[in-house]
């Protein structure tokens, strides 16, 4: 890692972006306590790190970590030990992962999806002002994947802070409202995903006569540029213009359009463009 | 400390391997001792009788009951170097931390599970040779002379689990970690025996040599811990007139202080690696 910095604040859900071996797992070893830093500090909830402040904090890092041989609930007492947290809070948060049914089974027979399940109530066990979640959704299958996301936003919609990293774009678009972008252990990017591109993003339209529509929009001055692609034409906006307005514009002008859609620049080109400039 | 004791006590009485291993470590106790006052063996073509031979006899029978029945702590160790080495292979050693455990109370945790199991053979020991010696010792006065014996039993223990605790932190894996015992076990021989050559070359003499005299690789951890409880003393006129073959001693304190040191170190070092390495 190399003078990495960020704060986060409560209630947002954070994003920390960055293809494999950028140091997301690293960054997060470090502020929970398994990895010492050569040097540097950070601080929770605005005071100094200490082992109780990660009693307010849950985290599950990279495979979720269990004792195979007891079963889900005895793994949870334990994590409510550590944790101080009351035994009640177990039958809870097992519900709210879908596993109370299967809380007297041991944990090595459970699927990948399962144990992901379990480790997210672990760290919800004392109701933790933040979470963090590395690759949360790292090698489950699409089902499984659905699961974790719908819980992780049931989460974020209940006002927990959130911080998730991953090397899925499209799981941080989804999820994420601030974002972190790191490569080699150094920071590229750091605020809002919405901030992250200056461009207001295109539109796609389609008509019967593409050539009038090229001409009017031309003539626009919303557009800074138009392309066409395979009977579609991409407009990309300089100001912001609602799709309705410029719809009813179109339309007044004789125009009708058989598709028109307004889009943000996508996540991903946005992080191949950051990634690439440097 | 109870919340400690709680989480350790999940971790072992649940794991139906280690439960099942320390309840057969308790039952093989009893059984030594029951089996050795029964049978007569024969060896050489002389019947062996082990009560008639005094083994069971006030005072000798806490030293010799307690240097017996000590092989059988291999058991525990077993479950002492599983248990601490899963915790590096589960990844629950990591979970742990990140779930706001201290690496000292995690240390503490397994310290004190070793000390738990320490005291509960003591004890274990203690009454099997008080009932052992109330039945067949033909001696009832001063029947608690030689109890140290007792307490040098859980000193022993406590310095032998301390080592294997240090050796789960440092090798990480079940396999290794035992390896790890069987090299030192192996390498203190050879230091021992590296110094009776020595000592026989520089002027002694190969017959002059005392195997009971004073060696430093005596100090050596595991050393230590067999010289706590050494073999028993034999009293030869016991063995041609056939009475009491054992001859009463004490422990000897200089290794009493050197365990407590080597538990210390080793406990020590077992947290330096626990604090310096990264999970």
């Amino acid at each position: 890692m190399d003078n990495l910095s960020f704060s986060v604040e409560k209630g947002n859900v954070y994003g920390l972006l960055g293809p494999n071996g950028s140091g997301k797992s690293t960054t997060l070893g470090m502020i929970l306590n398994v990895i010492n830093p050569t040097r540097g500090d950070w601080r929770w909830f605005g005071k100094e790190a200490s082992v109780s402040s990660l009693k307010k904090i849950g985290a599950i890092i990279e495979r979720p970590n269990f004792y195979p041989y007891l079963t889900a609930e005895k793994n949870l007492e334990i994590v409510a030990e550590i944790k101080d947290a009351a035994y009640k809070n177990i039958e809870e948060k097992l519900k709210i992962v879908g596993l109370y049914e299967r809380r007297k089974d041991k944990f090595r027979t459970f699927s990948l999806g399962m144990k992901q399940r379990l480790a997210i109530a672990a760290a919800m066990l004392n109701d933790p002002e933040v979470l963090i979640l590395d690759e949360p959704t790292n090698g489950l299958d699409p089902k499984g994947i659905i699961q974790i996301r719908e819980i992780i936003q049931q989460i974020a919609a209940s006002g927990t802070t959130i911080i998730l990293a991953s090397h899925l774009l499209d799981e941080v678009e989804k999820v994420c409202s601030h974002v972190v972008i790191l490569e080699k252990g150094k920071t590229l990017y750091s605020g809002k995903v919405e901030d992250m591109t200056s461009s207001f993003g295109h539109f796609e339209m389609e008509a019967d006569d593409n050539e009038k529509l090229k001409a009017l929009l031309s003539e626009m001055s919303f557009f800074e540029k138009i392309t066409e692609n395979r009977n579609r034409l991409k407009a990309i906006m300089k100001e912001d213009v609602d799709a309705a307005s410029l719809n009813r514009l179109l339309f007044e002008k004789g125009i009708v359009l058989s598709h028109l859609s307004k889009q943000k620049e996508s996540l991903e080109s946005q992080f191949l463009r950051i990634t690439q400039n440097n | 400390m109870m919340k400690l004791l709680k989480i350790e006590w999940n971790k072992i009485v649940y794991y139906k391997a280690t439960r099942t291993f320390t309840i057969i470590y308790f039952i093989i106790l009893i059984a030594a001792a029951l089996i050795l006052a029964n049978i007569k063996p024969n060896i050489g073509g002389i019947k062996v009788n082990f009560v008639k031979m005094g083994v069971f006899d006030f005072p000798v029978i806490w030293q010799n009951l307690s240097y017996g029945i000590a092989i059988l702590k291999i058991f525990i160790a077993v479950i002492i170097i599983t248990n601490v080495t899963a915790e590096y292979s589960n990844g629950t050693l990591k979970q742990n931390l990140i779930d706001g455990l201290s690496k000292r109370e995690f240390l503490v945790s397994k310290v004190m599970t070793n000390l738990i199991f320490a005291l509960l053979s003591t004890v274990f020991v203690f009454g099997i040779a008080l009932t052992l010696g109330l039945i067949f010792s033909e001696n009832r006065e001063n029947i608690f002379q030689g109890i140290e014996f007792i307490g040098a039993y859980f000193l022993k223990l406590s310095l032998f689990f301390s080592i294997c605790l240090f050796l789960s932190f440092l090798l990480k894996r079940t396999a290794f970690a035992f390896l790890g015992l069987i090299v030192l076990w192996m390498a203190e021989g050879m230091i021992s025996l590296a110094e009776v050559l020595l000592k026989a070359l520089l002027g002694e003499g190969f017959k002059n040599i005392d195997p009971h005299g004073f060696y430093i690789s005596n100090y050596l951890p595991l050393s230590t811990s067999s010289k706590l409880i050494d073999f028993p003393g034999i009293n030869p006129n016991g063995l041609i007139s056939g009475g009491s073959v054992f001859s009463y001693s004490t422990v000897d304190f200089s290794f009493v202080i050197v365990s407590v040191v080597y538990i210390l170190i080793f406990t020590l070092f077992s947290y330096w690696l626990l604090r310096s390495r990264d999970l």
